[in-house]
């Protein structure tokens, strides 16, 4: 198998690809995915713009089951409106109050209580978005004898895109790569590439077991951001990106 | 900046900074959709309602609690896709179990939708214990878009005979889901 790089005119595309001879992964990339490497066709993921900000998560007493910040107060756990007129695509991140960076990968624990029964109970995050606004939900139990205090998380969120259609022509100049809708000048999201120290995970992040009667252990562990209950030692597979 | 095609890769370098590093190239693998590309992947899934049971006689005590983990086929999907994107909204006929009805939640990890202490309503002592939990999780794998279901729930304890239940009401979850992997 060897290795070609190929521009076409007709089709508007540019592709690379492994192939023992035809060019089919040129015409059809979906169908030869495993042979190509790279196609100006592709559905490449890109950001539009980045919007950061923070929010404070109030204290909760102890002993409250399922409280979440929207039934305490719809609005805040609003973060912007986006102003894209659908439901976009959104990438985010927790970037200040808990330990280290924290790529918002599903219900994402952000506290627990401190002492005694406490750490049995955490507070979730969870990023979310209608066609209007981006939002933060927040929720969880507290215990018998602990509650939360309030915490405030700095947050970064990204509106992303998809590069589709056939705009763009084609340009290929020192400074930047233009092929159909591809260009290499957007910030796409990309793995293997310097700065990509964001953990995007593909499946379950938040495990759990029965160690015994009325008891569940539970644990969400993401590239080294670990909240846990219990005995569970799973960690979740992820890969690293930047956008 | 400088454009270089060769080897099987195409790669920009930014010249106007000290070593010239890379700014761009192909064989860094990029994220991409293979599903619901112009339009996402929508509709609906459900799950039932679990419930676990305690009865309790002046002879027994017999438990039977859920600990489930079901994986729902929703679609086909291409092959290679392995990340799943979007956004879904849940809704439930129980506003006391879990968070839904409350909007939209990106659908990148596990959503976890009840965290259920010790029932208090008995008499017997509140949240002491964190003994039931609902999680779920949109996947793609094998050229399969799964909804994954993962529930843990106990019955409350009682000293008084009966019959004791822990309710999860089936979960409806409103999806708008792109699926895709890194090429």
């Amino acid at each position: 198998m060897a290795t070609f790089f190929e521009v076409s005119g007709q089709l508007g595309a540019a592709a690379i690809y492994t192939s023992s001879g035809g060019d089919e992964p040129l015409y059809d990339p979906l169908a030869y995915l495993s042979q190509t490497k790279f196609h100006t066709g592709l559905a490449y993921q890109y950001r539009v713009s980045r919007v950061t900000g923070s929010i404070t998560l109030p204290a909760v007493a102890a002993d409250v089951s399922m409280w979440s910040l929207y039934n305490t107060d719809p609005a805040a756990s609003r973060l912007f409106a986006h102003g894209q007129g659908s439901i976009p695509l959104i990438e985010g991140r927790i970037t200040s109050g808990l330990s280290r960076l924290v790529r918002l990968n599903g219900s994402v624990p952000v506290q627990v209580g401190a002492t005694g029964l406490g750490p049995q109970f955490p507070r979730m995050v969870h990023l979310g978005a209608d066609a209007t606004h981006v939002y933060l939900n927040a929720y969880g139990s507290t215990c018998e004898t602990v509650g939360w205090p309030a915490i405030t998380l700095g947050w970064s969120v990204d509106i992303m895109a998809v590069s589709t259609g056939a705009n763009g022509g084609f340009d290929a100049v020192p400074s930047y790569f233009q092929c159909g809708p591809f260009d290499s000048r957007r910030r796409y999201m990309m793995a293997d590439a310097p700065g990509a120290d964001e953990p995007m995970t593909r499946g379950v992040t938040f495990y759990m077991s029965r160690p015994g009667p009325d008891l569940t252990d539970w644990r969400y562990s993401v590239a080294g951001y670990v909240v846990n209950n219990g005995s569970i030692t799973t960690n979740t597979p992820y890969t690293l990106v930047t956008t | 900046m400088t454009l270089i095609i060769d080897n099987g890769s195409l790669s920009i370098y930014d010249d106007t900074s000290s070593g010239a590093p890379k700014v761009y190239g192909t064989d860094w693998r990029l994220f991409h959709y293979t599903d619901g590309i112009s339009t996402p992947m929508t509709g609906t899934v459900s799950t039932p309602t679990r419930t676990a049971t305690r009865t309790i006689t002046s002879s027994s005590n017999v438990h039977d609690y859920v600990d489930i983990d079901v994986n729902t086929p929703i679609r086909s999907i291409h092959a290679m896709a392995d990340v799943v994107r979007g956004q879904f909204f849940v809704s439930t006929s129980g506003t006391a179990y879990g968070v839904s009805n409350i909007g939209w939640f990106d659908a990148s990890g596990s959503y976890v939708h009840y965290l259920g202490p010790n029932n208090a309503a008995l008499g017997g002592p509140g949240n002491v214990s964190l003994k039931s939990i609902a999680s779920y999780t949109f996947y793609a794998s094998g050229g399969t878009l799964y909804l994954n279901e993962r529930v843990r729930l106990d019955a409350p304890r009682s000293f008084s005979n009966g019959v004791y239940r822990t309710i999860l009401n089936g979960v409806t979850f409103q999806y708008s889901l792109r699926a895709g992997t890194f090429t």
